[in-house]
């Protein structure tokens, strides 16, 4: 081998050697299956037991856009829409199947394009209704999980959606209360449906939005809960943005 | 000796090899390794009161504060750019609504690389300068601080009893139309809620001489909101003593509380600034 050859096969080897270090990939292939699940929260409701202020929650539709789900190799645009509200017994429902390469896939990330809820809360002999959509695009990135990818083997990601978000008091902490009295007293012309325009003259009173603050109506406060809903494999988190 | 020509230059085969090795091996390592830590600066950390005793509300009162008391507790430094430090590489993310953590109680903030641990009582009265402690940093550029809000005990609020169980107490007047209102609040926060995004804009280098002032502002600087936008005092002073008296447990006052406690709670009316010392 020539002194040229030599350290041409020693750079490549090099890199090999230790790009090997920081991947694990091979050309073998395994299959992923994606799913999303609304949890019990959303296809049974939220008890009131589990409420602070005992409401308790239905939803009758949960509406969401899924769009842009990356993960290694798989890069599915295709928008698709799917009701949460039907009951999947654990499971959740089939978003996209592929064959991906043997390896560790990290940081999947996939976007929520829109949010449609309509349900009702009832409380002793009160019952308010609700029918709401959240419009405004979320991107979920950088999600703390790992695929792995076996040779001939099926591998689940499950993007769960946390409705009982959208009851928590508090934008920042880690223990939240739900609650939704502040949401039933926003109901002013008491035809018992809470609708946007009345939660966007409700001030969130005790509610908690953080450091940044910038959230003082109970319809600005919804949105921005509604940028949090997504995980990934239950409790897994991801970084959201919007533009 | 093997000799070739790049570029126009003869140049050594070998040596060039033998460096692009080097430095492919080093990238990597690099990547995948630990750099090392960075050099560390020791400041002292005050609460000073400034020019912010005096301001006018959106309704047109004129407050004098005559004391801001704070308990908190963990004062930490973030940079949320990339830095050198004991860690890794990093890139952080800033703190906006629009861009968060998609759970409530992760990190908002930037990476922490500085601190100044232990339970403290931030005061802001005319002519106090309080020293807090000595905190430690690791040379960069600081963008932010933050701080878990604590509950007055007896060893953090000393003879203070209007602070005791409380996390924020503030006195002083409130005038409109030659009518003065003293008024005194005191603010509950959530338990173990951490203030994130205090600004803190400074590069700090090793072999600073210098120390940190926690300052309280009761207008925002950049927004011009005051803390008391919305408060109308004259309507509070219900049994027209001319004084009002605002607190979590009083409920003919829980709506003003909840304002008031929302902007005491955010960034807004906080920063942290590094001053050179004088000689």
């Amino acid at each position: 081998m020539s002194r040229f050859r030599f350290y041409r096969a020693l750079i490549i080897g090099s890199l090999l050697c230790q790009s090997a270090a920081c991947n694990n990939e091979s050309t073998d292939m395994g299959e992923l299956n994606v799913s999303i699940y609304g949890e019990d929260f959303i296809e049974k409701g939220i008890d009131s037991e589990l409420m602070s202020d005992g409401w308790s929650i239905d939803f009758e539709r949960f509406l969401i856009t899924l769009k842009d789900i990356r993960i290694g190799e798989l890069k599915y645009a295709s928008a698709e829409l799917i009701d949460l509200s039907v009951n999947t017994s654990g499971l959740g429902q089939a978003v996209v199947s592929s064959a991906l390469s043997v390896g560790e896939y990290r940081n999947p990330s996939f976007t929520i394009a829109r949010i449609e809820l309509s349900g009702s809360a009832s409380k002793n002999n009160q019952s308010k209704t609700f029918n709401w959509h959240f419009d405004q695009e979320t991107h979920y990135t950088d999600c703390e999980t790992v695929v792995p990818i076996m040779k001939g083997r099926e591998t689940k990601f499950e993007i769960t959606i946390h409705a009982d978000h959208f009851f928590y008091d508090s934008l920042v902490s880690e223990e939240p209360l739900l609650k939704f009295q502040a949401l039933a007293n926003a109901d002013l012309d008491e035809n018992g449906e809470i609708s946007q325009a009345e939660l966007a003259t409700a001030d969130i009173r005790d509610y908690d939005p953080g450091s940044t603050g910038n959230v003082d109506d109970l319809w600005t406060w919804l949105i921005a809960q509604s940028q949090t809903l997504a995980h990934v494999n239950g409790e897994g988190h991801c970084i959201s943005h919007t533009h | 000796m093997q000799l070739s020509t790049v570029g126009g230059y003869q140049v050594k085969y070998n040596y060039v090899l033998i460096q692009l090795v080097a430095i492919a091996s080093f990238a990597l390592t690099a990547a995948c390794n630990e750099p090392k830590e960075a050099p560390k600066v020791e400041l002292s950390v005050y609460t000073e009161a400034n020019q912010w005793s005096s301001f006018i509300t959106d309704l047109n009162y004129e407050i004098e504060l005559e004391r801001v008391q704070l308990v908190a507790k963990d004062l930490n430094f973030t940079t949320s750019g990339q830095l050198h430090s004991s860690t890794l590489w990093k890139e952080i993310t800033s703190s906006i609504i629009s861009k968060v953590h998609a759970h409530p109680g992760h990190s908002q903030g930037g990476e922490v690389i500085g601190e100044l641990m232990g339970e403290f009582l931030f005061e802001w009265s005319p002519g106090v300068r309080k020293f807090l402690g000595v905190a430690t940093l690791i040379a960069g550029q600081y963008s932010a601080a933050e701080f878990t809000f604590g509950y007055g005990s007896m060893e953090s609020s000393s003879s203070n009893d209007q602070l005791m169980d409380h996390s924020i107490l503030l006195s002083g007047t409130a005038t409109k139309n030659e009518q003065v209102l003293s008024f005194l609040i005191t603010v509950d926060s959530p338990s173990d809620r951490k203030l994130i995004g205090v600004p803190f804009d400074a590069m700090v280098k090793a072999n600073l001489n210098g120390e940190l002032v926690i300052r309280f502002h009761g207008t925002d600087p950049s927004e011009i909101n005051s803390i008391f936008d919305q408060v109308d005092f004259v309507v509070l002073d219900q049994d027209d003593d001319s004084v009002v008296v605002i607190g979590p447990d009083i409920v003919t006052v829980e709506d003003t509380y909840n304002i008031i406690r929302r902007s005491l709670l955010t960034h807004d009316h906080y920063s942290v600034d590094y001053m050179e010392t004088k000689p």
